[in-house]
């Protein structure tokens, strides 16, 4: 494994604050929120972040890794500066979230899970974003957007690089 | 007790127990996966699902594993509800496992084989493509064949719980999930070989026993490890006077369902010993392979040219760690009966590494199975008076047994038996020792023997032969009744059970042991089980 990752100082503080939050007996229970912290910290969870997590809260690194795994919205690898997420479950299928996929893709000259070369945007599908009566729906970022047109796609990229 | 109804029939159960621990006393099987009685409960396969009555004659499903006995509950455990959910989750659980069973280690003991005969349907109604991961190399003594998983968590359970080592976890999702360890953590703990045998499937098996001859080949003996004083209860898988595998037999009272990696790969060490097959006699100066008669010759008129005619005889005995009870016993027989020898001793191997698991399971830092029991049946521990007796001219002549192929003299040992008139001694090599004596008896390993040994808490146990010695080698009891014989001194039958009656007359502690009392699970010295439960 490469060289340990440690937190910078001010996110360390941070870190000290999240664990503040749980009993002794519990810290596990921060793995969540410090795989966030990280995330923020690194733009993406590496195999490095997940130890330097697991040291915080005193566990095995591969119990972090379950965790760090599970969820999609942890990065395991660098992503761009916008990462754009098309739901792809059923309800939202049905109302033709292929096209606006393909869109974003045409537009983009990505495919699935790959970044653009300026390093702007990744392409992502994602599971139910519980957004089900108004879809098409994408997530950017951490923002939802829904009833979504190719159109609707278009003026959202522009306001993120005017942005 | 507890009073409860299965499928309309009451039956007696322990108050308390496990559901499919209480159902297989009672002979009825619970088809399960994730549960093992040596680990928590998880709920995770819910092929144990049951139906219980959960209020007045109203039935629901619950999880058998999760469940333990009460007074008046009320199952049915072959209602269509849960013959359904069997089917089902064998469908779910087949639908990417690769059906690779000609070519798997698990073969023939595997669960998924044996409830799909059972539960499954028979056929396939999967059309799409199977995901096949790639297998991985876990650590060093385990392979993860992933296709073959079905997630039960026994093996991340067996490292949290039992070793607290947690090197294996589930990573990735849903359909995805696989086990894993971490990039530079493997799975290598004193204990990781466990994982291959909980593993109810063929997902994870050991390197040491992958693509060795199918599995219904093997003669299976229960026995003991030679690896330490814990003395684990173990099978071995024999065939053609090999042993391919060993692995772990229950005894809560000693190891659990568990051993250690270090006595589970040990029978390797003891096969790769360039064996004696025939006894040696010093011929000028030098070690000659004779015959039987011709060495029992040289020993006696050696040994007679010593005896004294009254008083302590200039001979003394020393009984092995390696041995039985009742081939040391024997050996004392011999002394006293036919040397006049009251001085004993032990030589006593140097203390390896003591080891406890977070649950509990403890490897002894003495890597001899039977230094208790060699030293209740000759009264002595150490090789003092021996020492002394030859420091001070009064021995002048060693019977000894040895037999410990890992083990070498210390130089001041060495050094006193060189100044010995004779030297007589069992062994399996040619090792040190043997390269000292005037007469080499070729002796048996532990596998080759039967009779019992005392573990360090002073549980007497079963240790049973897996197959005869090699050439001319035998029983170290065998060749110690040789020689009493040729000496006129009469040790009676062989047979141990017959020698552990005259331990029990004899041997403090031993008072009330027999044979059939040990039984397979062994009996304590002293007659009292120990308070609390060692085996984790
Ligand atoms: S490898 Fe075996 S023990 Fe581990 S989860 Fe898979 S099936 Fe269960
Ligand atoms: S703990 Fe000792 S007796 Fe048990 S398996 Fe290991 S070496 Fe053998
Ligand atoms: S299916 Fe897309 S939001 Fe629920
Ligand atoms: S054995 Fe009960 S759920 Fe797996």
């Amino acid at each position: 494994m490469a060289t340990p990752l440690e937190f910078t100082e001010e996110a360390r503080k941070r870190a000290a604050e999240i664990l503040s939050r749980y009993p002794d007996e519990y810290r596990k229970s921060a793995v969540v929120p410090l795989l966030h912290l990280a995330q923020e910290e690194w733009g993406f969870v590496s195999p490095e972040a997940m130890a330097c997590v697991a040291r915080l809260i005193g566990c095995s690194p591969v119990k972090v890794a379950e965790i760090a795994t599970f969820y999609p919205m942890f990065n395991k690898e660098p992503v761009g500066d916008h990462v754009l997420a098309v739901c792809h479950t059923l309800p939202c299928a049905l109302t033709g979230c292929g096209d606006i996929f393909d869109h974003l893709s045409d537009k983009l000259g990505i495919r699935l899970g790959e970044t653009t070369e300026d390093g702007r945007f990744t392409l992502r599908k994602s599971e139910c974003l519980a957004a089900c009566d108004r879809g098409p729906v994408l997530l950017v970022n951490r923002k939802l957007h829904t009833h979504l047109t190719t159109a609707r796609v278009d003026e959202i990229l522009d306001g993120l690089e005017e942005g | 007790m507890a009073t409860i109804t299965i499928d309309d029939r009451q039956y007696t159960v322990e108050e308390g127990r496990n559901l499919i621990d209480a159902a297989a006393d009672l002979d009825i099987d619970i088809p399960h996966f994730c549960y093992h009685p040596g680990l928590a409960p998880d709920g995770n396969c819910r092929m144990c699902l049951t139906e219980m009555e959960i209020r007045p004659g109203q039935f629901g499903i619950v999880t058998s594993c999760t469940i333990r006995i009460k007074d008046g509950m009320n199952f049915r455990f072959n209602s269509p509800a849960v013959l359904d959910n069997r089917k089902g989750i064998m469908e779910f659980l087949l639908i990417n496992h690769p059906l690779d069973c000609p070519w798997c280690d698990q073969a023939g003991e595997c669960k998924l084989q044996d409830h799909s005969f059972d539960h499954g349907r028979g056929h396939s109604r999967f059309v799409e493509t199977k995901r096949v991961p790639p297998k991985k190399d876990l650590g060093p003594h385990i392979t993860l064949y992933t296709t073959r998983c079905i997630l039960c968590q026994r093996c991340t359970r067996f490292c949290d719980e039992i070793t607290g080592t947690s090197e294996l976890g589930v990573v990735q999702m849903g359909s995805k999930s696989e086990i894993a360890t971490f990039e530079g953590v493997p799975l290598d703990n004193k204990m990781s070989g466990n994982v291959a045998d909980i593993c109810p499937v063929g997902a994870l098996v050991t390197k040491d026993f992958l693509y060795k001859p199918r599995i219904w080949h093997y003669d299976k003996v229960d026995t003991l490890c030679p690896g330490c004083a814990t003395g684990c209860n173990t099978t071995l898988e024999v065939m053609h006077q090999k042993i391919y595998r060993t692995r772990p037999r229950h005894n809560e009272a000693v190891n659990g369902h568990w051993m250690c990696d270090e006595g589970r790969f040990c029978y390797h060490d003891w096969q790769d010993v360039d064996r004696l097959k025939a006894p040696l006699k010093r011929v000028d100066g030098e070690l000659r392979q004779v015959t039987w008669p011709e060495a029992l010759d040289a020993a006696v008129s050696g040994i007679q040219a010593l005896l004294a005619d009254e008083g302590d005889s200039a001979m003394g005995v020393i009984g092995s760690s390696m041995a039985t009870n009742e081939e040391n016993y024997l050996l004392g027989l011999l002394g006293a009966g036919a040397f006049g020898s009251s001085r004993t001793g032990l030589i006593r191997k140097p203390g390896g590494e003591a080891w406890t698991s977070k649950s509990g399971f403890h490897i002894d830092a003495d890597k001899t199975p039977n230094s208790r029991g060699a030293g209740d049946m000759l009264g002595v521990d150490s090789l003092d008076v021996i020492l002394q007796g030859i420091e001070d001219g009064t021995i002048r002549g060693l019977y000894v047994l040895g037999g410990d192929i890992g083990q070498t003299l210390s130089q001041e040992v060495a050094e006193a038996f060189r100044r010995l008139e004779f030297l007589v001694v069992h062994d399996v090599r040619r090792s040190d020792l043997a390269e000292l004596a005037d007469v080499v008896f070729p002796g048996a390993v532990p596998f080759e023997k039967t009779g019992t040994m005392t573990n360090a808490q002073g549980r007497v146990q079963r240790l049973n032969a897996a197959f005869p010695q090699p050439g001319g080698a035998r029983e170290d009891g065998a060749i110690l009744r040789y020689v009493g014989l040729r000496m006129g001194v009469e040790m009676g039958e062989a047979d141990p059970a017959r020698i552990l009656e005259e331990i029990a007359r004899s041997v403090g502690g031993y008072a009330g042991l027999t044979y059939d009392l040990i039984g397979d699970q062994g009996a304590m010295t002293g007659g009292e089980e120990p308070s609390e439960a060692a085996g984790g």
